[in-house]
């Protein structure tokens, strides 16, 4: 391949994954619920997914409980936030601290071996080519959900008055806890491409922060679907141009640093005004 | 305390500490002792490795769990309470 196919392909590769972590984070917030367990969701996703592929020695079986296990993560957010009312911001960290935890000690108990998992049946590179253009699907899937559905504008409104919600006669807790639900699933979703797509096993810290440069990609993209995407994909080129430019002696840890700076960029109100959805992370109390 | 800077000093004690001070309940005092029972789970997973081999990675799990049923008490001044009543005034 020349370089720049090279280097686009690369790029649409290190970019899935946050695009499907992005567009979890942007139905949940739209949904008012903060989901900062999106690197949570990502490892259990990965680790599920190794563990029932290892299981039933089918890559498939693994892609389904990858995203059940995301789906299951997002609904416990989702739970705790609508029905207990929590703090959000401590739910996830504690959700995220149980999945990374908890794929650590599966490793262990599972496998038998800390650290990293044997090779397993994987989905190929076909798979990986196919959750690739499901990620771009699924962008625009969203979009149209979000913009062009009754469910979407009710996502939406929850996330900016669910008091209006409840006075048009709907739930917005259910509203919010399907949200979460589905944003889980995507998040598993984008750990199952990390590992049965791209590799063929699971290790420790396979996420790599990806949850957090989801988050940063949300914020960059304004909330919306489309703009998340955008930003998933600048970041994932980002990465790409930090494999190329090894060789000429630029400091990969500037490359990590930039999702982040571009989000604060965002938020200070560089290139249009950022705004959050009014009750984004705002337990809704009857 | 070892006296060089390594990259990976830090292994997540920011994301630990933001739910230590929330476990805390904002308080000083009380995140003093917050932070001392998660540091009494930390140092006391690497010997329940050696000991009873039982992986250190449960008490990761165990600290979820924690902050999880914390995160619940409604008295706790979360931050997106505080926002919602600036918000309502």
């Amino acid at each position: 391949m020349s370089e720049p196919a090279e280097f686009l392909a690369l790029a649409l590769v290190k970019a899935a994954p946050l695009i499907f972590a992005a567009l979890a984070g942007v139905l949940c917030e739209r949904a008012g619920i903060l989901n900062i367990a999106l690197e949570g969701q990502l490892a259990a996703g990965a680790f599920v997914a190794v563990a029932a592929a290892a299981a039933t020695g089918n890559p498939l079986a693994g892609l389904a409980a990858g995203v059940l296990a995301g789906a299951a993560l997002g609904g416990v957010l989702g739970f705790a936030a609508t029905r207990f009312g929590v703090d959000q911001i401590v739910a996830g960290t504690g959700l995220n601290l149980l999945a990374l935890g908890g794929a650590a000690f599966g490793l262990v108990v599972i496998f038998g071996q800390p650290g990293a998992s044997p090779s397993v049946a994987s989905l190929g590179a076909s798979g990986a080519h196919l959750l690739i253009a499901a990620a771009l699907a699924s962008a625009f899937a969203l979009h149209v959900v979000l913009y062009y559905t009754p469910w979407g504008l009710r996502v939406r409104a929850c996330g900016e008055n669910p008091r209006a919600v409840a006075s048009a006669g709907l739930d917005p807790k259910s509203i919010r806890l399907a949200a979460t639900t589905v944003g889980g699933a995507l998040a598993g979703l984008g750990g199952v491409y990390l590992s049965l797509g791209e590799l063929n096993l699971y290790s420790d810290g396979m996420s790599a922060g990806r949850g957090f440069i989801a988050l940063a990609a949300v914020i960059f993209g304004r909330w919306t679907p489309l703009g998340a995407t955008g930003a998933a994909l600048a970041f994932g080129a980002l990465s790409a141009l930090q494999f190329i430019l090894q060789r000429s002696g630029v400091p990969s840890e500037l490359m990590q640093a930039l999702p982040y700076l571009a989000a604060l960029a965002a938020l200070a109100g560089i290139a249009g005004r950022a705004r959050a959805p009014r009750a984004d992370g705002v337990p809704y109390v009857e | 305390m070892l006296h060089r800077f390594n990259v990976a000093l830090s292994p997540g004690y920011g994301f630990i500490a933001i739910a230590v001070a929330l476990v805390g309940e904002l308080d000083p005092l009380r995140v003093v002792f917050a932070a001392f029972a998660f540091g009494i789970l930390q140092s006391g997973s690497l010997t329940m490795q050696a000991l009873a081999h039982v992986p250190k990675d449960v008490v990761t799990v165990i600290e979820g769990l924690i902050i999880l049923a914390l995160s619940a008490r409604r008295f706790a001044p979360s931050a997106g309470r505080l926002r919602a009543n600036e918000r309502t005034g």
